[in-house]
Protein backbone atom coordinates (compact mmCIF):
# COMPACT_ATOMS: atom_id res chain seq x y z
CA UNK A 1 0.00 0.00 0.00
CA UNK A 2 1.28 3.47 -0.99
CA UNK A 3 0.37 6.39 0.95
CA UNK A 4 0.61 9.75 0.09
CA UNK A 5 3.36 11.50 2.18
CA UNK A 6 2.17 14.55 4.77
CA UNK A 7 4.64 16.82 2.99
CA UNK A 8 2.82 16.09 -0.22
CA UNK A 9 -0.56 15.98 1.16
CA UNK A 10 0.63 19.82 3.26
CA UNK A 11 1.83 20.89 -0.41
CA UNK A 12 -1.86 19.80 -2.11
CA UNK A 13 -3.69 21.48 0.63
CA UNK A 14 -2.33 24.92 0.05
CA UNK A 15 -2.54 24.97 -3.72
CA UNK A 16 -5.75 23.35 -3.90
CA UNK A 17 -7.65 25.22 -0.90
CA UNK A 18 -10.14 27.12 -2.29
CA UNK A 19 -10.80 24.01 -4.95
CA UNK A 20 -11.33 21.59 -2.48
CA UNK A 21 -13.11 23.51 -0.25
CA UNK A 22 -16.02 24.04 -2.82
CA UNK A 23 -16.10 21.15 -5.39
CA UNK A 24 -19.34 20.51 -6.30
CA UNK A 25 -20.12 16.91 -7.34
CA UNK A 26 -17.04 15.92 -8.94
CA UNK A 27 -17.12 18.81 -11.29
CA UNK A 28 -13.92 20.62 -12.17
CA UNK A 29 -13.22 23.64 -9.98
CA UNK A 30 -10.57 26.41 -10.87
CA UNK A 31 -7.84 27.61 -8.81
CA UNK A 32 -5.26 30.36 -9.53
CA UNK A 33 -2.34 28.39 -9.34
CA UNK A 34 -1.83 24.55 -10.42
CA UNK A 35 -2.41 22.28 -8.32
CA UNK A 36 -0.56 19.24 -8.00
CA UNK A 37 -3.97 16.46 -7.87
CA UNK A 38 -6.80 17.75 -10.30
CA UNK A 39 -10.25 16.76 -10.89
CA UNK A 40 -10.02 15.34 -13.78
CA UNK A 41 -12.13 16.67 -16.92
CA UNK A 42 -13.86 13.77 -17.96
CA UNK A 43 -15.44 15.93 -21.15
CA UNK A 44 -11.68 16.67 -22.13
CA UNK A 45 -10.70 13.24 -22.75
CA UNK A 46 -9.07 12.28 -25.90
CA UNK A 47 -10.78 8.84 -27.01
CA UNK A 48 -9.18 8.52 -29.99
CA UNK A 49 -7.54 4.69 -30.76
CA UNK A 50 -4.32 5.07 -32.44
CA UNK A 51 -4.63 1.11 -34.02
CA UNK A 52 -7.29 -1.47 -33.55
CA UNK A 53 -7.43 -4.82 -34.66
CA UNK A 54 -9.17 -6.62 -37.20
CA UNK A 55 -12.20 -7.56 -35.26
CA UNK A 56 -14.29 -10.90 -35.58
CA UNK A 57 -17.44 -9.65 -34.30
CA UNK A 58 -19.59 -6.82 -36.05
CA UNK A 59 -19.61 -4.95 -32.34
CA UNK A 60 -17.71 -4.41 -29.81
CA UNK A 61 -17.37 -3.28 -26.18
CA UNK A 62 -15.09 -0.40 -25.39
CA UNK A 63 -13.93 1.55 -22.32
CA UNK A 64 -11.33 3.18 -21.06
CA UNK A 65 -8.87 3.44 -17.58
CA UNK A 66 -6.95 6.13 -16.74
CA UNK A 67 -3.61 5.77 -15.08
CA UNK A 68 -1.30 8.56 -13.45
CA UNK A 69 -1.47 11.60 -10.91
CA UNK A 70 -4.32 13.43 -13.29
CA UNK A 71 -5.10 10.57 -15.41
CA UNK A 72 -3.32 11.62 -17.90
CA UNK A 73 -2.22 8.35 -19.40
CA UNK A 74 -5.18 6.20 -21.35
CA UNK A 75 -5.73 2.77 -21.64
CA UNK A 76 -8.12 1.21 -23.85
CA UNK A 77 -9.99 -2.34 -23.10
CA UNK A 78 -11.87 -3.53 -25.97
CA UNK A 79 -13.37 -6.86 -26.16
CA UNK A 80 -14.68 -8.78 -29.11
CA UNK A 81 -16.26 -12.45 -30.17
CA UNK A 82 -13.60 -15.24 -30.80
CA UNK A 83 -16.74 -16.00 -32.51
CA UNK A 84 -19.13 -14.00 -34.15
CA UNK A 85 -22.20 -16.44 -33.68
CA UNK A 86 -21.19 -16.75 -29.90
CA UNK A 87 -22.72 -14.17 -27.46
CA UNK A 88 -20.26 -13.87 -25.21
CA UNK A 89 -17.23 -11.42 -25.30
CA UNK A 90 -14.79 -13.44 -24.66
CA UNK A 91 -11.60 -11.44 -26.40
CA UNK A 92 -9.88 -8.50 -24.86
CA UNK A 93 -7.68 -6.10 -26.25
CA UNK A 94 -5.80 -4.13 -23.49
CA UNK A 95 -3.48 -1.30 -24.39
CA UNK A 96 -1.03 -2.49 -21.34
CA UNK A 97 1.53 0.29 -22.64
CA UNK A 98 -1.30 2.62 -23.12
CA UNK A 99 0.17 4.10 -26.69
CA UNK A 100 -2.89 3.43 -28.72
CA UNK A 101 -2.05 0.70 -30.59
CA UNK A 102 -4.34 -2.59 -29.49
CA UNK A 103 -2.61 -4.49 -32.39
CA UNK A 104 0.80 -5.35 -30.31
CA UNK A 105 1.88 -8.85 -29.24
CA UNK A 106 1.38 -9.74 -25.73
CA UNK A 107 -2.34 -7.62 -25.56
CA UNK A 108 -4.83 -10.18 -26.62
CA UNK A 109 -6.32 -12.23 -24.39
CA UNK A 110 -8.37 -14.86 -24.53
CA UNK A 111 -11.21 -15.29 -21.68
CA UNK A 112 -12.33 -18.58 -19.64
CA UNK A 113 -15.92 -18.68 -20.84
CA UNK A 114 -18.44 -20.34 -17.29
CA UNK A 115 -21.21 -22.44 -17.74
CA UNK A 116 -23.73 -19.37 -17.51
CA UNK A 117 -22.16 -17.40 -20.46
CA UNK A 118 -20.15 -14.95 -18.04
CA UNK A 119 -16.23 -14.58 -19.41
CA UNK A 120 -13.28 -14.39 -17.21
CA UNK A 121 -10.01 -12.49 -17.78
CA UNK A 122 -7.28 -12.88 -15.47
CA UNK A 123 -4.09 -11.05 -16.11
CA UNK A 124 -1.73 -11.46 -13.67
CA UNK A 125 0.96 -8.63 -13.46
CA UNK A 126 -0.53 -5.36 -15.16
CA UNK A 127 2.48 -2.54 -14.91
CA UNK A 128 1.37 1.09 -14.63
CA UNK A 129 1.82 2.77 -17.80
CA UNK A 130 2.25 5.82 -15.68
CA UNK A 131 4.24 5.05 -12.50
CA UNK A 132 5.49 1.94 -13.50
CA UNK A 133 4.42 0.13 -10.23
CA UNK A 134 3.45 -3.96 -10.68
CA UNK A 135 -0.30 -3.97 -10.08
CA UNK A 136 -1.28 -7.63 -9.73
CA UNK A 137 -4.33 -10.22 -9.96
CA UNK A 138 -6.28 -8.21 -12.72
CA UNK A 139 -9.59 -9.27 -12.83
CA UNK A 140 -12.04 -8.22 -15.41
CA UNK A 141 -15.29 -10.25 -15.74
CA UNK A 142 -17.74 -9.82 -18.65
CA UNK A 143 -21.43 -10.56 -17.94
CA UNK A 144 -24.42 -11.12 -20.55
CA UNK A 145 -27.11 -8.89 -20.49
CA UNK A 146 -30.15 -11.33 -17.77
CA UNK A 147 -33.29 -11.32 -16.57
CA UNK A 148 -32.20 -9.98 -13.42
CA UNK A 149 -28.67 -7.92 -14.37
CA UNK A 150 -28.10 -6.24 -17.26
CA UNK A 151 -25.10 -6.67 -19.12
CA UNK A 152 -21.96 -5.80 -17.59
CA UNK A 153 -18.01 -5.35 -16.93
CA UNK A 154 -16.50 -5.91 -13.72
CA UNK A 155 -12.95 -5.19 -12.54
CA UNK A 156 -10.94 -5.89 -9.31
CA UNK A 157 -7.49 -4.99 -9.40
CA UNK A 158 -4.79 -5.29 -6.21
CA UNK A 159 -3.15 -1.95 -6.98
CA UNK A 160 0.35 -2.16 -5.83
CA UNK A 161 0.16 -5.72 -5.06
CA UNK A 162 -1.28 -4.82 -1.57
CA UNK A 163 -4.91 -3.82 -1.40
CA UNK A 164 -7.80 -4.07 -3.68
CA UNK A 165 -9.12 -1.88 -5.78
CA UNK A 166 -12.85 -2.79 -7.70
CA UNK A 167 -15.41 -1.11 -9.39
CA UNK A 168 -17.39 -0.02 -11.46
CA UNK A 169 -20.09 1.47 -8.70
CA UNK A 170 -22.57 3.58 -8.77
CA UNK A 171 -25.77 5.33 -6.69
CA UNK A 172 -27.73 2.24 -7.41
CA UNK A 173 -26.97 -1.58 -9.13
CA UNK A 174 -28.82 -0.65 -12.16
CA UNK A 175 -26.72 2.23 -12.92
CA UNK A 176 -23.25 0.35 -12.90
CA UNK A 177 -21.60 1.12 -16.08
CA UNK A 178 -21.19 -1.25 -18.80
CA UNK A 179 -18.82 -0.95 -21.14
CA UNK A 180 -19.99 0.95 -24.62
CA UNK A 181 -20.36 0.17 -28.42
CA UNK A 182 -18.03 2.55 -29.58
CA UNK A 183 -15.42 4.74 -27.74
CA UNK A 184 -17.09 8.06 -27.97
CA UNK A 185 -19.10 6.45 -25.73
CA UNK A 186 -17.25 4.30 -23.54
CA UNK A 187 -17.32 4.85 -19.75
CA UNK A 188 -13.99 5.99 -18.18
CA UNK A 189 -12.81 4.47 -15.25
CA UNK A 190 -9.93 5.81 -12.58
CA UNK A 191 -8.70 2.63 -10.57
CA UNK A 192 -6.31 2.74 -7.55
CA UNK A 193 -5.64 4.99 -4.69
CA UNK A 194 -3.18 7.08 -5.55
CA UNK A 195 -4.65 10.32 -6.06
CA UNK A 196 -7.03 11.70 -3.03
CA UNK A 197 -10.29 9.97 -2.35
CA UNK A 198 -13.63 11.11 -3.65
CA UNK A 199 -16.66 9.76 -2.63
CA UNK A 200 -19.84 8.38 -4.34
CA UNK A 201 -23.06 7.77 -1.59
CA UNK A 202 -25.00 4.15 -2.23
CA UNK A 203 -28.86 4.26 -2.34
CA UNK A 204 -29.66 7.22 -0.04
CA UNK A 205 -30.24 10.57 -1.77
CA UNK A 206 -33.40 11.06 -0.05
CA UNK A 207 -33.63 12.43 3.80
CA UNK A 208 -36.38 12.31 5.68
CA UNK A 209 -36.95 14.93 8.37
CA UNK A 210 -36.97 14.49 11.58
CA UNK A 211 -35.31 10.99 11.06
CA UNK A 212 -32.34 9.44 11.14
CA UNK A 213 -30.62 7.97 7.34
CA UNK A 214 -27.55 5.48 7.51
CA UNK A 215 -25.66 7.46 5.16
CA UNK A 216 -23.52 5.05 2.71
CA UNK A 217 -20.56 6.03 0.74
CA UNK A 218 -18.21 4.34 -1.50
CA UNK A 219 -14.39 5.51 -1.23
CA UNK A 220 -12.46 6.17 -4.11
CA UNK A 221 -12.37 7.51 -7.99
CA UNK A 222 -15.04 9.00 -10.00
CA UNK A 223 -15.58 8.00 -13.21
CA UNK A 224 -17.05 9.71 -16.33
CA UNK A 225 -20.75 9.50 -15.21
CA UNK A 226 -22.73 7.73 -12.49
CA UNK A 227 -21.65 3.84 -11.91
CA UNK A 228 -18.40 4.17 -12.94
CA UNK A 229 -16.81 4.47 -9.86
CA UNK A 230 -13.94 2.76 -8.27
CA UNK A 231 -13.31 1.85 -4.79
CA UNK A 232 -11.50 0.41 -2.38
CA UNK A 233 -12.69 -2.10 -0.04
CA UNK A 234 -14.31 -2.28 3.66
CA UNK A 235 -11.03 -3.25 4.88
CA UNK A 236 -8.85 -0.29 3.35
CA UNK A 237 -9.68 2.47 6.00
CA UNK A 238 -9.43 2.64 10.12
CA UNK A 239 -11.67 3.94 12.03
CA UNK A 240 -9.38 6.88 12.62
CA UNK A 241 -9.55 7.54 8.96
CA UNK A 242 -13.26 7.42 8.90
CA UNK A 243 -14.62 10.57 6.22
CA UNK A 244 -16.54 12.55 7.95
CA UNK A 245 -20.02 14.07 6.27
CA UNK A 246 -21.98 17.13 6.89
CA UNK A 247 -25.60 17.85 6.44
CA UNK A 248 -25.91 21.44 4.63
CA UNK A 249 -29.54 22.45 4.25
CA UNK A 250 -31.62 25.66 5.62
CA UNK A 251 -34.17 25.62 8.26
CA UNK A 252 -37.63 26.44 7.09
CA UNK A 253 -36.81 30.18 7.74
CA UNK A 254 -34.42 29.62 5.64
CA UNK A 255 -31.36 29.67 8.41
CA UNK A 256 -28.24 27.39 7.87
CA UNK A 257 -28.35 24.15 9.12
CA UNK A 258 -24.99 21.67 9.95
CA UNK A 259 -25.35 18.00 11.03
CA UNK A 260 -21.89 17.14 11.39
CA UNK A 261 -21.41 12.65 11.82
CA UNK A 262 -17.91 10.46 11.12
CA UNK A 263 -18.84 7.43 8.83
CA UNK A 264 -16.99 4.83 11.16
CA UNK A 265 -18.95 1.91 10.21
CA UNK A 266 -18.07 -0.51 7.49
CA UNK A 267 -19.83 -3.05 5.31
CA UNK B 1 -16.67 -1.55 0.47
CA UNK B 2 -18.53 0.96 1.81
CA UNK B 3 -18.36 3.79 4.96
CA UNK B 4 -21.11 4.64 7.08
CA UNK B 5 -22.94 6.66 9.79
CA UNK B 6 -26.01 8.10 10.75
CA UNK B 7 -27.08 10.89 9.57
CA UNK B 8 -29.88 12.28 11.36
CA UNK B 9 -31.76 15.39 9.59
CA UNK B 10 -33.39 17.80 12.36
CA UNK B 11 -37.38 18.08 11.99
CA UNK B 12 -37.68 22.09 10.96
CA UNK B 13 -35.16 21.09 7.88
CA UNK B 14 -36.52 22.71 4.64
CA UNK B 15 -37.48 20.02 2.39
CA UNK B 16 -35.97 20.04 -1.03
CA UNK B 17 -32.53 20.25 -2.45
CA UNK B 18 -30.07 19.69 0.61
CA UNK B 19 -26.16 18.38 -0.43
CA UNK B 20 -23.95 16.08 1.88
CA UNK B 21 -20.49 16.87 1.83
CA UNK B 22 -17.70 14.16 2.47
CA UNK B 23 -14.40 14.79 3.07
CA UNK B 24 -11.54 13.00 4.78
CA UNK B 25 -10.61 13.76 7.90
CA UNK B 26 -7.38 16.28 8.42
CA UNK B 27 -5.81 13.94 11.06
CA UNK B 28 -5.88 11.37 8.31
CA UNK B 29 -3.27 10.28 6.05
CA UNK B 30 -5.41 9.92 2.98
CA UNK B 31 -6.47 12.79 1.23
CA UNK B 32 -9.40 13.65 -0.36
CA UNK B 33 -11.60 16.17 -2.61
CA UNK B 34 -14.06 17.19 -0.81
CA UNK B 35 -17.57 16.16 -2.71
CA UNK B 36 -20.84 17.60 -2.62
CA UNK B 37 -23.40 14.59 -2.32
CA UNK B 38 -26.82 16.23 -3.96
CA UNK B 39 -29.79 14.79 -1.17
CA UNK B 40 -33.55 15.53 -1.32
CA UNK B 41 -34.78 16.14 1.85
CA UNK B 42 -38.41 15.18 2.48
Amino acid sequence: MRRISTWTLLVAAVLNAAALATAQDGGPAATAAEPTYRLIDFAAIDRSIKKLPTFLSSEQRYGLLLFGRNGETRMWAVMDRSDPKRAPFDVLYLDLDADGDLTEAGERFQGDTTSVGRVNFLIPILVDPATKAEHTEVSINWRPKSDRLPEGTRFKIRWRGGKITMGPYGPYSKCYQPFATTPQDAPVFVPGFDRPFQFQHWMCDKLQRGNATEFKVFVGNRGSRPGSFFCVNDRFLGTKDSPEATLICTDLDGKPLRYHVKLTSRC
Amino acid sequence: MLCHGSVRVPKNAKPGAAVVRVVMPESSSYGSFATDIPVTIK
